[in-house]
């Protein structure tokens, strides 16, 4: 149709109108994820310049390009911030994507990831095994090493975001307000356990606790995000897939099922993979807040509510926005860490109090 | 046809449906009327497989209901709902092509997009095309969820025959409107050769538009036929428990009036 782009403009909802298309605008994002990702590969006790971080990461494939670089640099980006970055950007992805799901299947622009019970069961799983390593796990710990917590976090999230599954589900249909109701109360219960749990830690173990609650990327390693990567891409490659049906559900289960969509299934498979992709998140950097609540809200705002562009939009801005929180944390307070989720919560809670504020004086 | 066969529904205890026996013919506008809680959303929704029936089956074109492949049978039975709970803010234009989800992946996203147009056109929601669903008024909406029921169902299936279930379609529209809907099924009957059954509340809008009229009652089917068959005081009186008159129309001699008589405000004391 002619009319078509003279429509996307006519969007109330667009306030990024009306040069840029919303394939525009996902390509704009993905390259500022590229710039943010060659800055962040540079900036840190090594200076790495843009040019040589490009060089060594195409040294690594064979091609020569014009900007020499040290040993010790190519070992600094490769061993550490190579990993790093890569885990920022799987999380960031797949919180926001997975937010963005959550959204339409609650029917709820509120709705967060963690409204399943994976964060509060991955943290209650990974502050479990931070306290009672020495006195329960033992035998455990020397089988699995340094897996042991993500394995365990991966566990933790699964488990109990199955348990919320299960107390919603009758058997033959999901009822997703029961969802929304046991989860909150199993994240309730998750939450006074690991409240307990901290309650009973010693000073070493309340630290790495702090920013394990909080998040962090660091201490990613390349074992981790193997570990980690094959859960996040699951979850980035296949939600999108589920976009139709979460389009057709926004109209409400009986008429997505009338349009031919497999709706219990569809349900199934969208809480599944926020487990997979969330839980394995949690896993390897920790609680992070707000990038799953507040990237698909913003984006919304910018696209329409349209999945189909709605959940690959949401996941490069989840990476470019984890990138950038990750570069602030790591740079505000150098050579100390702030976790990553305290960045997070900085930027989201302001912006999202903008958000709700600047819809209440446009009368939504 | 769209045929159920000694229907029943229930829900925990309750009885929705009790032995249901109906068709609902290609080309013809099946009414289906009866007091709050008789019934008719429940045989709406089981009809269109939406509830599983306790008893009986439910055969599309002389296949079981379950036995359709779920993209095949959306393109041959839309269903209009009584509301829709849509919250988020899509276009109208949007909301309508959702239609032609079953025919993603066989048509080109062009000739989606037209046939959307031409529903839009058709329910009279054109103008309203660009507009944000969520800001039309309930009037608005209904035509524009019609138009997305009508885009689902757009291709004849020669040799299939298709349906078109609306849950009290005119129940949000003012007068214009409700005859302009109840017309669009009718002309959506007679030129297409399409099964369209109506849930409708309004007995004169069942007579001037429906070729049968289904009267529901506690989850039995009261009686079913021709308006001159069903609508008599007598089988008005027994399924809504009201006394009304029957007239006959003064444009449309063979259509009847369901007249109702004025009832007194029970207990209320005289000052």
């Amino acid at each position: 149709m002619t009319a078509c782009s003279a429509t996307e403009a006519a969007r109330p909802s667009q306030w990024l109108k009306p040069a840029l298309s919303r394939a525009g605008l996902c390509w704009l994002l993905a390259l500022l994820l590229c710039l943010a990702a060659l800055a962040a590969l540079g900036s840190g006790a090594v200076a790495i310049s843009a040019g040589q971080a490009a060089a060594i990461v195409a040294d690594r494939f064979g091609i020569v390009l014009p900007w020499p670089f040290a040993a010790e640099q190519q070992a600094v980006l490769l061993a550490i911030r190579a990993p790093r970055l890569v885990l920022g950007l799987l999380v960031g992805a797949a919180l926001a994507a997975s937010g963005a799901a959550m959204q339409g299947l609650f029917r709820n622009p509120l709705a967060d990831p963690g409204l399943i019970g994976v964060s509060s069961g991955a943290a209650l799983a990974a502050v479990a095994v931070i306290v009672l390593r020495d006195s329960l796990f033992g035998a455990l710990a020397d089988a699995f090493g340094a897996y042991l917590l993500p394995v365990a976090a991966i566990a933790g999230g699964f488990g109990v975001s199955w348990l919320v599954y299960r107390l919603a589900d009758s058997g033959d249909r999901l009822d997703v307000a029961s969802l929304l109701l046991s989860g909150i109360a199993i994240n309730a219960l998750a939450g006074s356990a690991t409240g307990l749990l901290v309650y009973l830690a010693d000073d070493d173990q309340l630290r790495s606790l702090t920013f394990w609650s909080l998040g962090s990327l660091n201490g990613a390693g390349w074992d981790g995000v193997m570990l980690g990567a094959p859960f996040l891409l699951a979850n980035l490659l296949l939600l999108p897939w589920l976009a139709d049906a979460l389009n057709a559900l926004l109209l409400g289960e009986a008429e997505a099922g009338h349009l031919g969509f497999p709706v219990e299934r569809i349900k199934t498979g969208v809480v599944a993979l926020v487990a997979l992709g969330v839980g394995a998140a949690v896993a390897l950097s920790g609680v992070i807040g707000f990038v799953g609540l507040v990237v698909p809200h913003l984006l919304r705002l910018a696209l329409g509510p349209d999945h189909r562009s709605l959940l690959p939009a949401s996941g490069l801005l989840g990476a470019l926005l984890l990138i950038c929180a990750d570069y602030l944390a790591r740079s505000l307070a150098a050579p100390a860490e702030i976790p990553i989720g305290i960045v997070t919560g900085l930027l989201g809670s302001p912006f999202f109090l903008w958000l709700l504020f600047r819809q209440k004086l446009m009368g939504r | 046809m769209l045929q159920a066969i000694d229907l029943s529904l229930r829900a925990g205890p309750k009885t929705l449906l009790a032995g249901v026996t109906l068709e609902l013919r290609p080309g013809e506008v099946l009414a289906v009327a009866g007091p709050n809680g008789a019934g008719k959303s429940s045989l709406l929704r089981a009809l269109s497989g939406e509830l599983a029936p306790s008893a009986g089956q439910v055969l599309m074109n002389g296949r079981p209901l379950a036995d359709w492949p779920p993209k095949q049978a959306a393109r041959l039975r839309g269903v209009l709902p009584q509301s829709s709970g849509l919250a988020f803010r899509f276009s109208v234009r949007d909301v309508v092509l959702m239609g032609r989800s079953p025919q993603r992946k066989t048509h080109s996203a062009a000739q989606n997009r037209a046939i959307a147009e031409q529903a839009l056109a058709l329910t009279d929601t054109g103008h309203l095309a660009e507009r944000i669903y969520t800001t039309l008024s309930g009037g608005e909406r209904q035509r524009v969820q019609l138009a997305r029921v009508l885009a689902q169902i757009w291709e004849p299936q020669h040799p299939l025959q298709r349906y078109l279930l609306l849950d009290e379609p005119t129940s949000a529209l003012d007068l214009a409107h409700q005859h302009a809907v109840l017309a669009i099924a009718r002309r959506f009957a007679d030129r297409q050769q399409a099964g369209v059954l109506a849930v409708l509340h309004d007995l004169n809008l069942a007579a001037l538009y429906a070729d049968r009229i289904a009267l529901l009652h506690q989850g039995h089917l009261a009686a079913v036929g021709t308006p001159a068959q069903t609508l008599n005081s007598a089988s008005i009186r027994q399924v809504f428990d009201y006394p009304v008159s029957i007239a006959s129309h003064p444009q449309h001699p063979q259509a009847l009036l369901v007249i109702p008589q004025r009832q007194a405000a029970p207990g209320m004391p005289a000052q």
